[in-house]
């Protein structure tokens, strides 16, 4: 059989045929969602009321709404919080891992179980360890003499004990991808600073931090995304609560959503936190460049 | 008080066994009643519904096969949790869909966005219909005030009440015996027996009840109705700055965050009812069902030691705060007629008394109480039968008429909440106010 190399050029303009699939299944689910979420936010979309177009004016609403200034300052908390709690325990746990010693791929397995396990599930065994009555932490912390604490029942510790939850989640993926840094870092470096007297603490603040700062930075990207949307761990253990000392984003625009039917005013908020995500990545990004 | 002329409802041996017979005859009745009504008419349907997680839920599951056997139509089950449940009905109902043809509705929260939107038929054509209904149906028997919470404000009755959540009072019998206290009758006594009762040192606090936002709304508002206002009066303006609101805040601040546990801004009901079986509280407030499950020596450390009395009355009036559901038909549905058939079942004489018996909750007919009441030996608490039974004169929906009721239980919940961790009761209530007022008068 000769190979037809004009019938070959001739089939050229057909190829797009074989997108056609890929092309419908994107604008199915990735564009179409996009182009309605847009334009509900520019519609009044209530179960009661005849949608109509009211502009930039679920937006404007938005801007004036103190609840939902104060769900994006708790966002933010939350995910610095977690974010920067994850970032220093996962490299401390990779820096660990990374030495010999016995039993180490036990213990690496170990410390990367929370990562596989499901978050509304672990979230639930939380929600009964920090019972102040009957919970399991206040048992320990009363057992060695220590008072109470309130856990996600106080408006002040709320946010911090939430973020206990999510580090103690998360800190396993940033401890495997600095591990992978670590592996990946040449030798000749630590070598020179050995030469040269350094310590282990200036090693690691002058040779290996550096070296792993790219790793550092990816790190911290993925957690930023991950913690901005994180919903299932407050929505299982507070709800938002006490009162409303724990409503992030996720749960103001889940509450506008899907308690309210709010459905304009929802996809309006929808696409200011994109947005607001958006943000904290191109500023990570550009972080990055600057860094490499 | 000013409702003491109140008919009080205790039951007479009488009225005990006209019900037991009225529930054997019911039983005994052919597939024919004398309507020309047929139990089989729709036989070979199949209907689709979802329900709740609830012990209802789980009950109703088990009796589906008796509903086949007796219509021939097979019933497609399903049971989602409450939170994930009410947004899917309104969003299929939103979209026209007709995939759920037997519609659950909890009045609290979706009775008025049903009803305003008109996705549920009106049932009042079907019940007179003779060809369409039992003989036996009786709609008289349903209690006055589950008929009054399930119609809509135009008149149309679009679900048939079958749950009734009279809030009780459950108290430890064990721990009052021990102070010499009688159960509450009022809310002066209800204080001052958790003040009495209330001992952290030990473990034990004196009350326990809903702290979390939303869920401790219904609360306030319960006792809101004791001291004579409803939080939205009947020209609609909000009472909930009112000095009766302001002293409704401040019972329920000094019960719960007074003579609670500690975190209980953070309890929803299942960790109240922990708190409460684990002996950890003296009194709990909360709905039949919740407090049925005290008394189950499975489940509950102070099993057999807990004592039911009525909700406690207010100064100025004594109402049992009642929430609700019942089932529709979906004005979408293509077997209508089937899911009538459904609903007649699922609201039966019989069905009620199965619903109390097994401690899922409470009856909306007038009919279960006395029917259990003469079983010997009795299925459930006779102490808390008696109790459901006294609430069905004096019970009163707590949760207003309004299209944003979620919003509304929102808004206060979290006011409750703050005042919980000692934020002020009248600042809050006005601050929540201002915000609800807009709401109100954007969404109804």
């Amino acid at each position: 059989m000769s190979l037809n190399l004009t019938g070959g050029l001739h089939n050229a303009g057909r190829y797009w045929l074989f997108a056609v699939p890929a092309i419908v299944v994107i604008l199915a689910v990735i564009a179409f969602p996009w182009l309605f979420t847009l334009y509900a936010s520019l519609h009044l979309m209530e179960p009661t009321l005849p949608t109509r177009f009211v502009g930039l004016n679920n937006f404007i609403s938005l801007f004036r709404d103190p609840n939902f200034g104060w769900s994006l300052v708790r966002t933010i908390y939350f995910a610095f919080l977690s974010v920067v709690a994850s970032l220093v325990l996962g490299v401390f746990a990779a820096l660990v891992f990374h030495r010999q010693f016995v039993l180490r791929g036990w213990a690496r397995t170990i410390f990367i179980m929370p990562m596989m396990a499901t978050p509304v599930a672990t979230s639930l065994i939380w929600t009964m360890m920090f019972h102040p009555q009957v919970g399991v932490l206040n048992y320990i912390l009363t057992s060695v003499g220590l008072p109470p604490a309130q856990w996600v029942s106080n408006a002040a510790t709320v946010i911090p004990t939430l973020a206990l939850v999510e580090t103690w989640h998360w800190t396993p993926l940033v401890m495997l991808i600095i591990l992978g840094g670590l592996a990946s870092l040449p030798t000749e470096p630590f070598e020179a600073a050995k030469i040269d007297g350094a310590n282990a603490v200036q090693t690691f603040f002058y040779v290996t931090l550096p070296l792993l700062w790219p790793f550092v930075l990816v790190c911290a990207l993925l957690r930023t995304i991950e913690a901005f949307k994180a919903f299932d761990t407050i929505y299982v253990i507070t709800r938002g609560g006490p009162g409303d000392a724990s409503e992030t984003l996720n749960m103001f625009l889940y509450q506008n959503a899907f308690s309210y039917f709010h459905t304009g005013y929802a996809s309006a908020v929808a696409i200011v936190f994109f947005l607001v995500v958006l943000v904290f990545v191109v500023l990570q990004l550009a972080l990055k460049r600057s860094a490499t | 008080m000013k409702n003491e002329t109140r008919p009080k409802a205790r039951l007479s041996r009488r009225a005990i066994l006209q019900g037991a017979a009225g529930l054997a005859a019911m039983s005994a009745l052919p597939a024919f009643g004398q309507s020309g009504f047929n139990w089989k008419a729709a036989s070979g349907a199949n209907l689709n519904m979802a329900m709740q997680k609830a012990s209802f839920a789980t009950l109703l599951e088990k009796l589906m096969p008796e509903f086949t056997e007796l219509t021939g139509i097979n019933v497609q089950f399903e049971q989602i949790p409450e939170q994930q449940f009410r947004p899917k009905l309104v969003m299929d109902l939103q979209a026209g869909s007709g995939e759920m043809d037997v519609i659950y509705i909890s009045y609290a929260s979706q009775k008025q966005l049903l009803g305003k939107a008109g996705w549920l038929e009106d049932l009042r054509p079907y019940i007179s219909d003779v060809s369409k209904t039992n003989a036996d149906f009786d709609v008289d028997d349903f209690s006055p005030a589950a008929i009054a919470y399930a119609t809509q404000p135009d008149g149309r009755l679009d679900s048939l009440p079958t749950t009734i959540h009279y809030n009780l009072l459950a108290y430890n019998k064990e721990l009052f015996a021990a102070k010499n206290l009688q159960p509450p009758k009022t809310f002066d006594e209800m204080l001052a027996a958790a003040k009495a009762l209330h001992d952290p040192s030990n473990n034990v606090a004196g009350f326990v009840m809903r702290g979390i936002k939303n869920a401790n709304t219904s609360m306030w508002t319960g006792f809101m109705l004791g001291y004579g206002a409803d939080p939205i009066d009947a020209q609609g303006n909000l009472n909930t700055t009112s000095p009766e609101a302001l002293e409704a805040a401040k019972l329920y601040t000094a019960l719960d965050k007074d003579c609670g546990p500690a975190g209980v801004v953070s309890f929803d009901w299942p960790e109240s009812q922990a708190s409460f079986m684990q002996g950890q509280a003296a009194m709990f407030i909360d709905t039949p069902g919740i407090t049925a499950a005290c008394n189950d020596p499975a489940k509950s450390k102070v099993a057999g030691k807990v004592g039911y009395v009525v909700h406690p009355a207010g100064p100025k009036a004594h109402v049992t705060p009642m929430l609700g559901s019942g089932f529709g038909i979906n004005k979408f549905s293509t077997q209508k007629d089937a899911a009538w058939i459904f609903l007649q079942w699922v609201a039966s004489k019989e069905n009620q008394v199965k619903l109390v018996a097994g401690g899922a909750g409470g009856a909306a007919r007038k009919s279960a109480y006395p029917t259990l009441l003469g079983m010997s030996p009795p299925p459930v608490s006779p102490e808390w039968v008696q109790a459901l039974n006294d609430s069905i004169l004096i019970a009163k929906s707590c949760i207003p008429d309004v299209v944003s009721a979620n919003e509304f239980r929102d808004v206060y919940g979290i006011a409750l909440s703050n005042m919980l961790t000692g934020s002020d009761p009248a600042t809050e209530l006005a601050s929540a106010t201002d915000q609800y007022k807009q709401i109100l008068a954007q969404f109804g």
